[in-house]
């Protein structure tokens, strides 16, 4: 009788520390701060109570005091809205507070051929809730046929330059493997284009010069580590393959000689998953998420999360946090009933804040219970 | 009648086949030209693979178009002096056509089949669809005779 309650006792304090550590790493609320953007593709503070939110379609909405405003910011630059392509990515120079300078990716059709499309990243002055001094800092070199895999994600390194994912335009993936051209790149400038000395390929034209790594596909997630010292990179995969990278200068990606993923006709894009001289993933999924967007949460609010990274995805719509350990990479899919998710961001506050993706769509907070 | 359905559908998958062929090989062409170790092996296995999985989608693509675009040459072979042969074939071919510049047009510029993404794709699509048409035609005109 007596070892049956010792037994009894233990069951309850094991049961009881279970649903503990379940509450610790997902205790939190969803709700939602905003509703009725037109396909929303990424997000910035630029105040602890101002958000400027992109959508494709060519505007900027602001969110003010957790209210989404019928003012559109000012002097945004056309855009393309087509296919996958769009007013995409929007980030805050490393001293926004000083110059008020933002950056912006978007699609853009060519000058005197409807047909062609490329990727262009300004930057400007932001003036009240009008943008100022617009001017091209970097565009995609060639155009591209078809207005998809556009890459478009920015991300300022701690050295203040900045590199921008230039995706494989869909029908040029060989391209990729190709020093002389921006399909399947990813690129780093400094904040006023110009291309900094020490990119890996210093001798070479212009558009080699620009490259930082290459043999990517549709690459729309960068992060850094919580610690500045790395950059993650997350890509879409064919059919399956969807990896994420840690990114080093001049490092071949490998995509399309090496995959994890078919076409989507189911037709063999490579037989090769590995290859010496082209870099591995540190993750990969098979079948695919469709990474749209990815953090690393930087917040006090989840102190379980902090350094963590978090990965939006479309397919079929989740919500992924990856804990990086020596074992390996622990995930676990914390969000799987809002739809598509087409980005993921920190707040300044501490929460996450997550967007949803097309037509009506709405950006929800992840905040603590 | 039954006969000839059969050689429809015959001649329809052989046509798929040589797509889905076409669209494998040309994807190992260019790792061949990227010096990756490609075998004899490699491609067979990677070939038949292919065909079992891309059957589902090509067959009913080539299934629709060789109908439409046979029964247009039907029209043709019947109040024209072209030939059975050359009436197929020609219409095989432009249905072929069809599809390697038709699936970019109304898919926003995406080529679902790549190997119709250069134009020596495209040239042998329409000439996997000149085959096509013209084997049909051949078959046509050797029933006619049996049965004259």
């Amino acid at each position: 009788m007596k070892n049956y309650k010792v037994f009894l006792f233990f069951l309850v304090i094991s049961f009881s520390s279970f649903i503990f550590a379940k509450e610790n790493s997902h205790s939190f609320n969803v709700s939602v701060i905003a509703e009725g953007l037109d396909h929303p593709w990424s997000l910035v503070f630029i105040s602890d109570d101002e958000i400027l939110v992109t959508e494709k379609t060519g505007k900027i909405r602001i969110i003010k005091n957790g209210r989404l405003l019928d003012e559109t910011l000012k002097n945004v630059p056309n855009s393309l809205f087509a296919g996958q392509g769009g007013l995409s990515d929007i980030v805050l120079h490393p001293e926004f507070s000083n110059n008020r300078t933002i950056f912006l990716s978007f699609s853009e059709i060519h000058p005197s051929n409807k047909r062609l499309s490329t990727l262009t990243v300004v930057k400007a002055k932001l003036n009240g809730y009008a943008l100022e001094d617009v001017e091209e800092i970097f565009k995609a070199d060639p155009y591209r046929t078809a207005p998809a895999h556009f890459g478009a994600r920015l991300l300022f390194l701690k050295d203040g330059s900045l590199l921008i994912t230039s995706g494989d335009g869909f029908n040029f993936r060989e391209k990729a493997q190709d020093l002389d051209n921006h399909f399947g790149k990813v690129i780093r400038i400094n904040d006023d284009g110009s291309i900094p000395d020490d990119n890996p390929y210093a001798n070479g034209n212009i558009t080699k010069r620009s490259i930082y790594t290459y043999g990517h596909r549709n690459q729309q997630g960068l992060t850094l580590s919580l610690d500045n010292s790395q950059v993650y990179l997350i890509e879409h995969g064919p059919r399956g393959g969807d990896e994420l990278n840690i990114l080093e200068p001049s490092n071949n990606y490998g995509w399309p000689l090496i995959t994890y993923g078919i076409d989507y006709s189911g037709a063999t894009i490579s037989p090769f998953k590995e290859m010496e001289g082209l870099e591995q993933p540190i993750k990969y999924w098979v079948p695919s998420i469709a990474p749209s967007g990815m953090t690393t949460y930087r917040g006090d609010k989840f102190p379980n999360w902090k350094g963590d990274i978090f990965i939006s995805s479309m397919i079929p719509g989740e919500l992924r946090r990856l804990k990086f350990s020596k074992e390996g990479v622990e995930e676990e899919v914390l969000i799987d009933n809002l739809g598509r998710l087409r980005g993921v961001h920190n707040s300044p506050d501490g929460n996450l804040l997550i967007i949803s993706d097309r037509s009506n769509a709405k950006i929800y907070k992840i905040s603590p219970k | 009648m039954i006969k000839r359905i059969g050689i429809f559908l015959g001649i329809t998958f052989i046509v798929s086949i040589l797509i889905i062929s076409q669209t494998t090989l040309s994807n190992f062409i260019w790792l061949i030209q990227a010096d990756m170790p490609v075998t004899l092996v490699m491609i067979v296995t990677k070939l038949f693979e292919d065909v079992l999985r891309m059957m589902v989608i090509v067959f009913p693509i080539i299934f629709i178009v060789n109908l439409v675009f046979f029964l247009v040459a039907m029209m043709i072979s019947r109040y024209t002096s072209l030939g059975k042969k050359r009436a197929y074939a020609l219409s095989g071919g432009l249905g072929l056509f069809l599809i390697s510049v038709g699936i970019p047009f109304f898919a926003e510029g995406i080529y679902g089949l790549t190997g119709a993404r250069s134009v020596i794709g495209k040239i042998t699509f329409t000439l996997i669809g000149l085959l096509g048409g013209f084997l049909f035609g051949r078959h046509l005109d050797k029933s006619k005779l049996e049965t004259s």
